[in-house]
C-alpha cells in the first residue's frame, strides 16, 4: 500500500507538467564552424550540456552567438537522442541576405513538392503559361511566396477574376519528404443563390437544397463504358462514398474524368438528394459530343434605321426537333417572316454521320426600291408573295472540326406577276466546314472557322430557274486578355437565273455598316465579296468594313465603311457615300 | 445529518467544477531575464480556429503583437513596442516552428502547439532599463492575426466585385484585435528571487 501511495505521488509531478522537460545530451552549431565563435561562448555552450532545456538559460547563448556573428540569423533546433529525456541542442546560423527580411519561415519550405493541382476550376479556365509555371515548381523546394505570387495570378485570370476566390493548401505527398500544392477555386456566391453553406439550385422549377454536411451515398458515371476512364480515377470517385459531400472534390474529379475522356464526351456533374435523409448522390453524367454542330437558321435581333426591326429565333426545342420563328428584313432584299420546323439528328448511330429536314414557310414584304428597280430589270426573276420549301440533308464528319453536307432544297415561289403563280426553284445543295478548335496560346485564343457552299438548280430537279451558287465564307477570331479580334470574309458568285432569295446583298446590320443595301443595290447582285475587321476591349470596339457587290459584265463599286460599338450598339459611318447618308445606329444580337 | 451531508458534497462539487473557469481568466505575467522584460500568459490560447486551420494547410500565418506600457492601469502608454510572431505547421511531422521577426530574427521548430505559442510570447520583451525600479507599471499586450488575403483588397474592385461583395458572402470580417492586460508591477519585486 506504501509503494503504491509513493508511486501516485511520484506521479503527481509528471501529471502536473504534462511532459518531462528533457535533457540536453549535447551542443552544436550548424551552419557555420564554432571555430569562429569566442572560446568563452564555445565554454557557455558546453555548460548547457547536462541542463535541463529551458529557454532562460538557451536564449542568452543565443543572443551572445548573434551578437559575435552579426550577419548571419541564429536559430535553434531540438533534435532528439534515442533516449527519450535526450535532446541535441543545435544552434543552426544562416548568413543573412535581403531576403532574411522576409525569410520564407514557413517550416514546410524543407519539402520537395510532388504535385501541383488546381481544384473547382477546369484547366482551360486558365492559361497555359499558368499552368506551367505552377507545374514547374514539380521537384523544387517548396517556396511559400511562389504559391503565394501563383495563387495572386490564379485568382487574376481574367476567366475567374471576381467569380471565384482561390486559396493554396500543401498536404502530404505520397513519398517521405514530398508535399502536394493544391490550389482550390470556389466560386463565388451569387446574390440568389447561397445562404448559410446550402446550395440552392434555381435551375429547375423544384428547389432542391444540398447541405455540406450532408453525406455521399452513392458515385456514378453513366453513359460511358467502365472501360472508358482508369481505375485509379474510378477508385477516387469511389472514395466520395461515406464522406460528406465535397463540392471542390466532385468538381476535381468531373475535370479528371473530362480529361480521361479526351473532351469527347460533355460530363454533367449532377449532386441530388440520395434515398436517405442527409444524404446525396453524385452522378457524372457523360454524353457524346456530336461532331456536327447544329445547323438551324442564325438566330438575330436588330435594328437598321432604313430596314427597321428583325427578330428570328430558331433552335432545338425537344429531342432533335427544331422550331424557329420571326421576321428577318436583315439578310436578304426581301423581309420574309413565318416559321420553319424542322427535324435534326446530329449522330445517327455514329458521330459522323447526322441529317436533317426543314420545312420553311414564309410570307413576303417588299420595299419600293426593290420593286421599281424589278420593272427596270425584266431578265430578273420577279417578286413573289410567298415562298415555301423542304430541305432534306446529311451531314458527314471527317474530324470533330471538318463537315461537309449534300441535301436538296424544293422551295415554291408564289410569283406576284404577271399573274399570281407559282414557280419552282429546286436546288442540289452541298457544303464543307471547317471549325479549328480554340487554340489556347499564352494568355490568349485564337479559332478560325471556314466554309464553302455550292446550290445549283437544274432542270434534272423540275426547277424552273436554272443558277448555280457559290459562296465562300470564314472568320478568324483571336482574344488576348480582354481583347478580341475578329476578321472575317465573304465571297460570292452566282450565275444563271436565279430567285431574288439566293441573290447576294450587302448593307445590313453586319456587312458594309452605315450603307443601306436598298441604296446600294435593291434586287441584290450575283458577285460579292466583303471584309471585316473588328478590334475590342470588353464591350467597347471600332469596326472596318469593305466590300462590293455587283452584277457580272458590269464594273464593281468598292465601299468602305468604319464605327465604333459598345456590346450591341454601333455607330457606323459609310465612307464616300453622296447620297443622304450619314452615321446610322445599328443593333445587333446574335 | 445526510441532507446537510449532501449539500456540502454539492457545494465542493460546484465550487470545483467553476474554478477551471475561474482559475482561467489568464491575465499577462512578465519575468526579467538579463535585461529584458519577458510576457508570460501560459494558458492563453491566442491562435484561433481560423489560424490553426490555415496552418493545417501548410499556410504561414503571422500574428502581430503590440506592447503597451503605462504607469497607471487605464492611462495611457508611455511607450510602445510591436512584434510580429510567424508561425507554420510541419505538414509530415506535424510540429509548428514559430520565428520572431524583429528585432532580431529567431526561430525554433519541433515544437507543440503550447511550446510555440509560449515561445512566441516569450520573445516579446520590454527592455529593463526603460522602466523605473520602483514605480508601479502596467502592461497590455494587443493582439491580431494578420489577414494574407487583405491584399486580395487593395486590387481595384470591378462593379461586379462590388456586385458579389454586397450581395455574396464575401465580406471580409477584420481579424479582431484581442488584449490582455496585466499588472500592477514592480520592477524591484521582479528581481527578487522567488
Amino acid at each position: 500500500m506504501k509503494t503504491l501511495s509513493l508511486s501516485f505521488l511520484l506521479l503527481i509531478p509528471t501529471l502536473a507538467f504534462g511532459q518531462i522537460v528533457p535533457t540536453i545530451s549535447k551542443t552544436e552549431i550548424a551552419g557555420a564552424s564554432d571555430q569562429v565563435l569566442s572560446t568563452d561562448l564555445r565554454d557557455s555552450m558546453q555548460k548547457l550540456v547536462g541542463q535541463r532545456y529551458d529557454p532562460a538559460i538557451v536564449d542568452p547563448v543565443l543572443r551572445r552567438i548573434e551578437s559575435e556573428m552579426p550577419e548571419y540569423v541564429v536559430a535553434t533546433r531540438n533534435i532528439p537522442e534515442s533516449d527519450p529525456g535526450l535532446i541535441r541542442l543545435v544552434f543552426v546560423v544562416a548568413p543573412k541576405s535581403p531576403a532574411t527580411n522576409a525569410p520564407d519561415t514557413n517550416v514546410n519550405s524543407q519539402y520537395i513538392v510532388e504535385s501541383v493541382e488546381v481544384k473547382g476550376v477546369m484547366a482551360d479556365q486558365y492559361s497555359t503559361a499558368l499552368h506551367d509555371e505552377m507545374q514547374n515548381m514539380n521537384g523544387l523546394m517548396l517556396d511559400s511566396a511562389k504559391i503565394e505570387e501563383l495563387r495572386k495570378r490564379l485568382r487574376a485570370e481574367p476567366q475567374l477574376k471576381g467569380k471565384y476566390s482561390i486559396s493554396d493548401k500543401i498536404e502530404r505527398g505520397s513519398q517521405p519528404g514530398h508535399v502536394k500544392v493544391v490550389f482550390e477555386a470556389e466560386k463565388m456566391p451569387w446574390a440568389f443563390r447561397v445562404t448559410l453553406g446550402n446550395k440552392i439550385d434555381l435551375s429547375g422549377s423544384k428547389i432542391n437544397e444540398i447541405k455540406d454536411t450532408d453525406i455521399v451515398e452513392s458515385a456514378q458515371v453513366t453513359g460511358v463504358p467502365r472501360s472508358a476512364y482508369s481505375d485509379p480515377l474510378d477508385r477516387e470517385i469511389q472514395m466520395m462514398v461515406g464522406k460528406r459531400v465535397d463540392h471542390l472534390e466532385a468538381d476535381h474529379l468531373k475535370e479528371k474524368l473530362d480529361t480521361e475522356l479526351k473532351h469527347r464526351y460533355e460530363v454533367e456533374e449532377k449532386i441530388q438528394k440520395g434515398s436517405k435523409p442527409e444524404t446525396v448522390t453524385v452522378v457524372y453524367e457523360a454524353k457524346l459530343i456530336p461532331w456536327i454542330p447544329e445547323r438551324t437558321r442564325p438566330e438575330i435581333g436588330t435594328y437598321h434605321p432604313q430596314q427597321g426591326i428583325s427578330a428570328f429565333v430558331d433552335g432545338t426545342v425537344f429531342r432533335g426537333l427544331t422550331l424557329g420563328m420571326g421576321t428577318d428584313g436583315d439578310t436578304l432584299t426581301e423581309r420574309y417572316k413565318g416559321y420553319t420546323v424542322g427535324f435534326e439528328s446530329r449522330m445517327l448511330g455514329t458521330p459522323h454521320v447526322g441529317a436533317k429536314v426543314r420545312f420553311d414557310t414564309f410570307g413576303m414584304l417588299w420595299k419600293s426600291q426593290t420593286l421599281n428597280n424589278l420593272l427596270l430589270t425584266p431578265s430578273l426573276p420577279g417578286a413573289y408573295r410567298s415562298r415555301q420549301a423542304i430541305e432534306p440533308s446529311i451531314a458527314i464528319a471527317f474530324s470533330p472540326t471538318l463537315y461537309a453536307t449534300a441535301g436538296a432544297n424544293f422551295t415554291e415561289l408564289e410569283m406576284m406577276l404577271p399573274v399570281e403563280h407559282w414557280e419552282s426553284a429546286h436546288e442540289a445543295t452541298a457544303s464543307l466546314t471547317y471549325h479549328s478548335p480554340i487554340l489556347k496560346h499564352g494568355t490568349g485564343t485564337s479559332a478560325v472557322s471556314s466554309g464553302y457552299e455550292i446550290r445549283s438548280a437544274t432542270r434534272t430537279l423540275d426547277s424552273d430557274f436554272v443558277y448555280t451558287r457559290h459562296q465562300w465564307r470564314g472568320a478568324y477570331v483571336g482574344t488576348f486578355g480582354h481583347n478580341k479580334f475578329k476578321f472575317s470574309y465573304l465571297g460570292g458568285r452566282l450565275t444563271g437565273n436565279a430567285p431574288l432569295f439566293e441573290r447576294f446583298s450587302l448593307g445590313n446590320t453586319v456587312t458594309l455598316r452605315g450603307w443601306n443595301k436598298y441604296d446600294i443595290d435593291p434586287i441584290g447582285g450575283d458577285r460579292v465579296y466583303h471584309l471585316s475587321t473588328e478590334w475590342s476591349y470588353k464591350y467597347f470596339g471600332v469596326f472596318m468594313d469593305n466590300g462590293s457587290i455587283w452584277n457580272s459584265g458590269e464594273d464593281s463599286t468598292i465601299r468602305n465603311s468604319f464605327g465604333v460599338f459598345l456590346g450591341p450598339l454601333k455607330l457606323a459611318v459609310p465612307i464616300g457615300c453622296s447620297s443622304d447618308c450619314g452615321i446610322s445606329f445599328l443593333i445587333r444580337l446574335e | 445529518m445526510r441532507t446537510r451531508t449532501i449539500m456540502t458534497w454539492a457545494a465542493m462539487v460546484c465550487l470545483l467544477s467553476v474554478y477551471p473557469a475561474i482559475s482561467g481568466a489568464e491575465s499577462l505575467k512578465v519575468h526579467v531575464n538579463g535585461d529584458q522584460l519577458h510576457m508570460e500568459a501560459h494558458d492563453l490560447r491566442f491562435l484561433s480556429q481560423a489560424a490553426l486551420s490555415r496552418l493545417h494547410d501548410g499556410a504561414t500565418v503571422i500574428y502581430r503583437f503590440r506592447l503597451l506600457f503605462s504607469v497607471s492601469k487605464n492611462g495611457t502608454a508611455t511607450a510602445e513596442y510591436t512584434y510580429h510572431c510567424v508561425f507554420s505547421f510541419d505538414i509530415l511531422e506535424e510540429k509548428y516552428k514559430v520565428s520572431r521577426q524583429e528585432p532580431g530574427y529567431r526561430a525554433a521548430s519541433h515544437l507543440s502547439e503550447n511550446a510555440a505559442r509560449d515561445l512566441c510570447l516569450d520573445s516579446l520583451t520590454i527592455p529593463v532599463a526603460s522602466v523605473g525600479t520602483n514605480t508601479l507599471f502596467w502592461i497590455s499586450m494587443e493582439y491580431q492575426m494578420e489577414d494574407r488575403q487583405s491584399s486580395d483588397r487593395s486590387d481595384s474592385p470591378s462593379v461586379l466585385d462590388s456586385l458579389v461583395n454586397i450581395f455574396g458572402q464575401r465580406k471580409k470580417t477584420p481579424q479582431p484585435v484581442d488584449m490582455l492586460r496585466g499588472g500592477p508591477f514592480r520592477m524591484d519585486d521582479l528581481r527578487k528571487p522567488k
